[in-house]
């Protein structure tokens, strides 16, 4: 049992280098264009044709 | 140092480091350069002006609202990413993020330093902590995956119609920089500003009001505390139950019962005010039980004081 215990967070750290290694190159590249637009949804606006 | 003052320390550091960008009265526009790709610890808007990283709650919808337009191919890389950060973050720090990186954190702090009716506010078996949880699952998660816009797009809910955090930093702190933003100013906007004047003064009523019962992402976060590298431990031998680590808590948690649970944010004021060092904090790399937990504080206790 308590190796069981003990195998859960090196399960979860090997998961998060593991999608971080896959998803690192694109994933960035999409967080960094979505995250570089002014979010009018973020600031509780409502869009408009005009902006 | 004391424990609170470096922590008061480390929380005016990284307020100022989630929001180090101080080319935004020259451009007149939010950071867009490389830092951008990194999602920031604590809840920070990255439309703020300032803002050099990405919100992970930001990000993490920005991905589900692409999943019905966007190939699953090609989103299967920033689903990876986002996730993997967050979960970076959790396994690494836990709740501490809340309690010492977080910069919404750091203004409820400073909010309820503020002379004010003082009162802890509790709604019957404290419900009112289980509102995070329908946050995080339909205004987070569900809602911006299955509700779908006209263009096949759907909506960030949480950012748009609940996010304090967003309205402040991104709604206020924008308008003396693009005063044509104010013809956008709708419904929504006028709610979602009252929202935030009663999240404020509730913060200034209870200390921490949104973390302990709104933010999705200290619940993220704490749903990770005990598998973190840092956890506090309790010696049973040690602890006279004089309970001043209770009242000093100012989650209003019972120790050492709740001790690394979903609700402690780290703060260390139980370690700090323990008169016998019942509580410490511990590096490890691996998850215990309670008993377990228990027991291996009891045993390094009779080591350290060679019985």
């Amino acid at each position: 049992m308590k190796k069981f215990f003990k195998i859960i967070p090196l399960l979860l750290w090997l998961l998060t280098f593991l999608t971080l290694s896959l998803g690192y190159l694109k994933g960035s590249e999409f967080v960094q264009s979505r995250g570089s637009l002014l979010c009018l949804s973020c600031m509780g606006l409502e869009e408009n044709e005009n902006f | 140092m004391k424990i609170s003052k470096a922590r008061r320390f480390i929380q005016l550091l990284s307020t100022l480091l989630h929001n180090a960008y101080l080319g935004f009265p020259i451009t007149g526009n939010i950071y867009t350069g490389s830092l951008k790709r990194f999602c920031a610890p604590g809840l920070n808007c990255y439309s703020c002006p300032g803002a050099l990283f990405s919100c992970p709650l930001g990000s993490l919808q920005q991905v589900l609202i692409s999943l019905r337009v966007l190939p699953f191919q090609a989103l299967l890389q920033p689903i990876f990413y986002v996730l993997g950060t967050i979960l970076l973050f959790s396994l690494a720090f836990g709740r501490f993020i809340c309690g010492w990186f977080c910069p919404f954190g750091l203004l409820q702090d400073l909010l309820y330093k503020i002379p004010f009716y003082k009162r802890n506010l509790q709604l019957p078996l404290r419900s009112q902590r289980y509102l995070k949880y329908a946050l995080l699952i339909f205004f987070v998660l569900l809602l911006p995956t299955l509700w779908i816009g006209e263009l096949g797009y759907g909506t960030l809910w949480f950012c748009k119609y609940f996010c304090p955090v967003g309205t402040l930093e991104a709604g206020f702190f924008n308008f003396p920089l693009r005063p044509e933003l104010l013809n956008l100013v709708g419904k929504i906007f006028l709610l979602k500003s009252l929202l935030l004047l009663i999240i404020l003064i509730l913060c200034l009523i209870e200390i921490r009001f949104f973390c302990k019962n709104l933010c999705p992402l200290g619940l993220i976060y704490g749903i990770f505390n005990r598998f973190s590298l840092l956890q506090l431990r309790w010696v049973k031998k040690a602890c006279t139950t004089c309970t001043l680590c209770e009242k000093a808590c100012p989650m209003g948690l019972s120790i050492p019962k709740e001790l690394n649970s979903v609700e402690c944010i780290r703060c260390l004021k139980c370690l700090e005010i323990c008169p016998t060092k019942a509580i410490h904090l511990e590096k490890t790399f691996y998850y215990l039980p309670e008993k377990y937990q228990i027991n291996l504080s009891v045993r390094r206790w009779r080591d350290e004081k060679g019985r």
